[in-house]
């Protein structure tokens, strides 16, 4: 436990703490972008896909930083903790945050009086920010590079907004129309690529 | 010296992945956006048409009209748009503030919110709101008569009074009224307008207009990751010492790449934009208009080269600095600020990053605001240069001292 506690506190000192300042960021100037105040479901809706879905692409793409340095990744690679361990952990961090951060946007919103189903919202939102992080996530990891799983993840968000009917259940900014059957789908998606992201990375690797 | 490190660094673009997704992207961006050939906005109006489009007017009784439709339809929605930093922000009233809304309302037109109500929703259902054409149509031909003995300055005050339960940078402040508003166009005025196209942008101008309006949205995104690929490239390859090394300057080593970099970014622009105009210079043959044939590279070196100067510029400053891809958020809100934070689709062009007009003509418009997209343009340029100046001489103090902002700082540390 000690060695996963230490190797996870040294990922995010050296590597993750940029990532985490620029989320924090975000989050405590999400005021000048968004209201908070009055929103009904759609409107809630709205804020979480539009605005804090950049948070999941912001804390989960640049997980596999570290090893774009191929020095540190045979390092790493020859001691007894298994790469794949390293990188659950690193996604279990990036997770935990990207519910703490869908957390404190609908408690925002709650308490500029906002009316909408807490639960529902939350699910949807997380299940978002999972899906577009994971994107970036899978490509950083397949490509080694964390500025394709950036580009992807953010192009594939840009281009929800104008062809989002070509691209199913996995289409965004559904909770804006009212509609959560995406939950299912984009969530199986996301872990997919989540795991994929990892296996394929050790496999190409 | 300089020459060779430009046609190396323009070899190591094209080895370069993000270099041939951002060409892929570009051109698929472009397609979707402009893949139909659309010739029938540019012949010459007939009468009796349904609509010609819209024109500008500052006439008080026009901006009166228009200006309470957008406040009545704003309020039925109960959302309304502000821009308080210059970025989009939707403001929900709570119900004390949205009868206050009303009440002034109320007070503009003399009639009741009711009445009101009836009215807008009898005009929107004798439109056809299926389309996008349809729905566009019934939102100019929309308006809101005010009361007979309402004055201009007393109707100013009611805005600002909504201005005030709204708050900051919303749609009724003076500089929104003075800035006129949307009204349909006659047939004289749309006659006027097409012979205007032909004589001022022969044809091509107008849709080269309308593909840089389009490709400047992209740009101000695509660009930050080849000057992030870039400037990280050295660190990757462990050959930043190596380099720091050599003795070529360091405004000969960060002004090559970055050249290299915006000819690079900018060639597949020209190419696109050449091969999407085409088939406009043979609809202009074809109704004995001569086409300005040399519209396409005028418009981008205006319109698109600072753009993709500034955004590189400025990707090559923050990750020189930062040793990070953090930049790519930064401007990334940049740009998304930069598309929100426009008070409308066609010029406003002040110094927004990205210059905005979407439309195929609206001419005498365009020639009316095209001194102030040359400086907003120009401040774009200059600020690339400056931005230029000082990677140049961060790296030189890199190259200098082994100092970094992250990283090595605490590397020094005993």
């Amino acid at each position: 436990m000690e060695r996963y506690l230490s190797a996870g506190s040294s990922f995010v000192r050296r590597q993750y703490a940029p990532h985490l300042l620029a989320a924090l960021v975000l989050c405590c100037m999400s005021g000048f972008f968004v209201s908070f105040r009055n929103l009904d479901a759609l409107q809630a809706a709205k804020v979480m896909e539009m605005y804090a879905a950049f948070l999941g692409i912001l804390l989960m793409t640049p997980l596999f930083l570290p090893e774009q340095n191929r020095e540190i990744w045979l390092l790493e690679k020859s001691k007894a903790t298994p790469l794949w361990k390293l990188y659950l952990l690193r996604l279990a961090i990036a997770t935990v945050l990207v519910a703490a951060e869908v957390t404190v946007f609908c408690q925002m919103m709650r308490q500029g009086n906002s009316q909408f189903d807490g639960k529902a919202l939350w699910i949807g939102s997380f299940c978002e920010n999972f899906f577009l992080g994971s994107i970036g996530f899978f490509v950083s990891g397949i490509t080694n590079q964390a500025v394709l799983g950036y580009m992807v993840s953010i192009v594939y968000f840009f281009a929800n907004i104008g062809a989002s009917r070509y691209l199913g259940k996995l289409a965004l900014f559904q909770m804006m129309k009212g509609e959560y059957g995406f939950i299912l789908p984009m969530a199986a998606a996301a872990l997919a690529l989540a795991a994929g992201g990892i296996v394929l990375r050790e496999k190409i690797g | 010296m300089f020459g060779t490190l430009f046609l190396k660094e323009c070899r190591q673009v094209l080895r370069s992945m993000v270099y041939y997704l951002y060409v892929v992207i570009f051109v698929m961006f472009l397609s979707s956006q402009m893949g139909e050939v659309v010739t029938a906005d540019l012949d010459r109006p007939k009468p009796g048409q349904e609509s010609y489009g819209s024109t500008s007017s500052h006439e008080e009784g026009a901006v009166m009209e228009k200006i309470l439709a957008g406040l009545v339809m704003e309020t039925y929605h109960n959302s309304y748009a502000t821009y308080p930093m210059g970025f989009y922000r939707g403001v929900t009233l709570n119900e004390r503030e949205l009868a206050e809304m009303a009440s002034i309302i109320e007070e503009c037109t003399g009639k009741s919110w009711d009445e009101i109500l009836e009215n807008m929703e009898n005009h929107f259902a004798k439109s056809d709101q299926t389309t996008m054409e349809g729905a566009l149509r019934a939102q100019i031909s929309y308006s809101v008569v005010p009361k007979a003995s309402l004055s201009y300055e007393e109707f100013c005050e009611n805005m600002e009074k909504a201005c005030e339960i709204i708050g900051a940078g919303s749609s009724y402040t003076q500089k929104h009224l003075d800035a006129g508003v949307g009204v349909p166009m006659t047939y004289e005025q749309a006659v006027e307008e097409f012979e205007t196209l032909c004589g001022k942008d022969r044809i091509t101008g107008a849709v080269v207009r309308l593909f840089c309006d389009y490709a400047g949205i992209i740009l101000s995104i695509l660009p930050i990751f080849l000057g992030v690929t870039r400037c990280l490239r050295d660190k990757r390859a462990k050959v930043s010492q190596a380099v720091f090394s050599r003795s070529t300057s360091a405004f000969q080593i960060i002004a090559s790449r970055y050249l290299a970099n915006v000819c690079m970014a900018f060639l597949p622009v020209a190419i696109t934009i050449f091969v999407v105009q085409m088939p406009y210079q043979y609809h202009a043959r074809t109704i004995g208009i001569t086409p300005d044939a040399l519209a396409f590279l005028k418009y981008s070196l205006v319109w698109l080269l600072p753009e993709i100067m500034i955004v590189l510029a400025v990707s090559f400053f923050i990750t020189e600095l930062t040793e990070n891809v953090i930049s790519i958020f930064i401007q990334v809100f940049w740009a998304i600020g930069s598309v929100f934070g426009a008070a409308g689709l066609q010029g406003d062009f002040g110094f927004h990053l990205i210059a905005r007009w979407n439309a195929l003509g609206n001419t005498s418009a365009f020639w009316s605001q095209r001194q102030e997209l040359f400086w907003n343009r120009g401040f774009y340029f200059a600020l690339a240069v400056l931005f230029l100046g000082l990677t140049v001489g961060f790296y030189e103090k890199k190259r200098r001292e082994g100092e970094t902002v992250y990283g090595k700082i605490f590397k020094r540390r005993k």
